[in-house]
This record gives C-alpha cells, sequence and structure tokens, in this order.
C-alpha cells in the first residue's frame, strides 16, 4: 500500500497535464479526473487483493511500478514543465491549489486539517470505521459477525488512492511542473508517520490524530535535516532507522499494555 | 477504570500511586508528541532560522503533503497488511 500511493502519485501529476495539454478539459475537470484515476487505481488495488488473495504488500507494489512506469511512459520520462495552463483553453487557475491561499492560510494545509478530520470522523463515528477496526483486529471474526470484509477493504484502497491523488495533484500545483520521480520517497515518510503515530502494524489499532503528529515529525525532521545540510543518503538511514524504531517501541508498549492488562485481571480473580 | 477501583480496595491504592510503570507508560503512548517536541528543540538549537515564522510556513505545506498521504495510509495499514495469512482460510 505504502507503494501504490507513491506510484499513484507520480501518475497524478503526470496524467494531469497530459489531459491538460491534449484534450484540454476544464480546470476542475482535470482534477476530478485526477482524483478519480488515483481512487480507481487504489480500488483495482484492493480487488485484486481480496479477489485473488495476494498479499497486500506485493499487490501494493506492484501498483506502484505498474504507475511508476505509466508516468515515465506518459512523456518519456520527461517533465510537464510550466502547468499554468492557457486562457483561451479555460485551463488556467491550477496552481493556486499549491500556491493560494484562504484566510491566510495555504489550500494544502486547509486539505490537510479538512481530511484529518474527516478520516477522524470516518473512523470513530461511523460504522464503516468500526469495521476497518475489527478487520484490522480479527479478519475472520470481523467476517462471521457480519461484516463484508472485500468492500470494505476495497473502500479503504480507494480512499488511500484517493489521498494519494490528492497529494499528487498538491505537488504538481506547488511546482507547476510534474515530473515522472516526483512521489519518490514519498511512500518512506508517510510510513514513517502513520508508524511514529502509534498505528499498529499488526491491525486494529490507531487513530488519526497520531498519524497527524507523525506527520509533523516526519515533516519536521525532513526539513531539519535539509537545514543542517545533511547528506540526502544519511537522511534516508535517520528516516529508516527512525521507522524501525517506532515500530520496536510499538512493540515494546503492545506487550507491557497485555502483561498490565493480565496483572489486573490476576488481581481481580 | 474509576468503577472498578471502587469495587477493589487493593486496586483503589494502586490507582492513586503513581508507580514507575504508569509514567512509562504514559511516555510510550505519547511518544509522538514527546518526539516532535525532541526533534524541534534539537533543531531549534542548532539552527536559528529553524523556528521562524517564514520557515514554519513552508514546514507546515511539506507536513501537509505527508499527512494526507499518511491518513490515506492509515486506513490501509491497520486492517489488511498482517492480518492477510489466515485470509486463505475462509476467504
Amino acid at each position: 500500500m505504502i507503494a501504490m500511493i507513491a506510484g499513484l502519485l507520480i501518475n497524478e501529476g503526470i496524467i494531469l497535464p497530459q489531459l491538460g495539454i491534449i484534450i484540454y478539459p476544464h480546470t476542475w475537470t482535470i482534477l476530478l479526473i485526477s482524483l478519480a484515476v488515483g481512487t480507481l487505481a487504489g480500488a483495482t488495488s484492493g480487488y485484486i487483493i481480496t479477489r485473488f488473495n495476494v498479499a497486500p504488500f506485493i499487490a501494493t507494489l506492484g501498483m506502484l511500478y505498474v504507475a511508476r512506469g505509466i508516468a515515465g511512459l506518459l512523456n518519456n520520462g520527461y517533465t510537464f514543465p510550466n502547468l499554468v495552463g492557457r486562457p483561451e483553453y479555460g485551463n488556467t487557475g491550477f496552481e493556486i491549489l499549491g500556491a493560494g491561499n484562504f484566510l491566510a492560510v495555504n489550500y494544502s494545509i486547509w486539505l490537510m486539517i479538512i481530511i484529518t478530520l474527516a478520516a477522524h470522523i470516518i473512523t470513530t463515528r461511523t460504522p464503516f470505521g468500526r469495521h476497518v477496526y475489527a478487520i484490522g483486529g480479527n479478519e475472520r471474526a470481523a467476517g462471521l459477525s457480519g461484516v463484508r470484509v472485500a468492500r470494505t477493504k476495497i473502500i479503504v484502497y480507494s480512499i488511500s488512492g484517493f489521498c494519494a491523488a490528492l497529494v499528487g495533484l498538491i505537488i504538481a500545483s506547488q511546482l507547476v511542473a510534474a515530473h515522472p520521480l516526483t512521489g519518490d520517497s514519498f511512500e518512506l515518510n508517510a510510513i514513517a508517520a502513520v508508524v511514529l503515530g502509534g498505528t499498529s502494524l499488526a491491525g486494529g489499532r490507531g487513530n488519526m490524530g497520531g498519524t497527524l503528529i507523525g506527520a509533523f515529525v516526519i515533516g519536521v525532521l525532513n526539513d531539519g535535516l535539509v537545514m543542517m545540510g545533511v547528506s540526502s543518503f544519511w537522511q534516508q538511514v535517520i528516516k529508516g532507522a527512525v521507522i524501525v524504531l517506532a515500530v520496536v517501541i510499538d512493540q515494546v508498549q503492545a506487550r507491557m499494555q497485555e502483561r498490565i492488562a493480565l496483572q489486573k485481571q490476576q488481581e481481580i480473580l | 477504570m474509576s468503577h472498578e477501583n471502587n469495587t477493589n480496595p487493593a486496586q483503589m491504592n494502586k490507582g492513586r500511586r503513581i508507580t514507575k510503570i504508569d509514567v512509562l507508560q504514559f511516555l510510550l503512548r505519547g511518544r509522538a508528541f514527546i518526539a516532535l517536541i525532541l526533534v524541534t528543540a534539537v533543531f531549534a538549537l542548532l539552527s536559528p532560522q529553524f523556528l521562524t515564522s517564514a520557515n514554519l510556513v513552508i514546514m507546515s505545506k511539506h507536513v501537509a503533503i505527508n499527512a494526507i498521504l499518511a491518513i490515506g495510509m492509515t486506513f490501509v495499514i491497520p486492517p489488511p497488511v498482517l492480518t492477510s495469512p489466515s485470509a486463505p482460510l475462509w476467504a
């Protein structure tokens, strides 16, 4: 899944200008098409995973390479520069997403806030959110209790694809250009943020607030290291180590909670 | 928690005293936040431009990109990743 996200990201940045240059749809149409493609790619991953029982990691990794390859094919590996559109085609204004402000705050930050809130509400207040956690906790039990596992999973992967597409759009808009390798290493950042935020890789645990804080940690770490002039290779080393460390701490905590719960049980008995 | 404490005096005492385990658990639970504070503090000390408003604005833009991706991924990670070995049993 990590992989797919980066792949889509690249895909999105690329598909978008392609459409803009050849078919010239309106800017809003371009945004919609891009998001739809991202969502569809996510849904495809989800479908392959549920229908054919492919390991999620393999399916999404495959999707990453497919998407990355397509991204390169779209313009033979070259960048789509200068995505400002032309007034006579009515496709201007794309750069506003990345550069424009609303109430002195950049649109991308508004989007982050909205998406976080929406995700929080979905996971905590809706039956769908309960189903997601249930599947994460014990897929078989969830299925036996009437959760439509396959459908829920496909929706979940679609959401992931949608978010990836949105990020692709934001980046392409900020750069006013789309390069096939834009999304390289983004999957690493995203998974680091998720793991740091306390989402259990063993499933069934995690929340959106934690992920947001995790994203802040990774963002600050990234930019701080760049500002300190640390080599990008060392940055990779550090980020990889942070991910592993976060998982180790997660496991330690899980074991400790188990022990405490056991102790409490014994005391009550 | 409080309900249990009322029914069991032994536990009530335990709940009042802050043990080492409690502190450790608190630190572990808030580890993301602690990491954020630590990382920010370190970079703020090492680089004078780090806490300027211009830099914070730029950083929050980068954070937004990571955050949206990560939120999409949070949905995906809880369910299917590691639970898949059991899937062939029933699917």
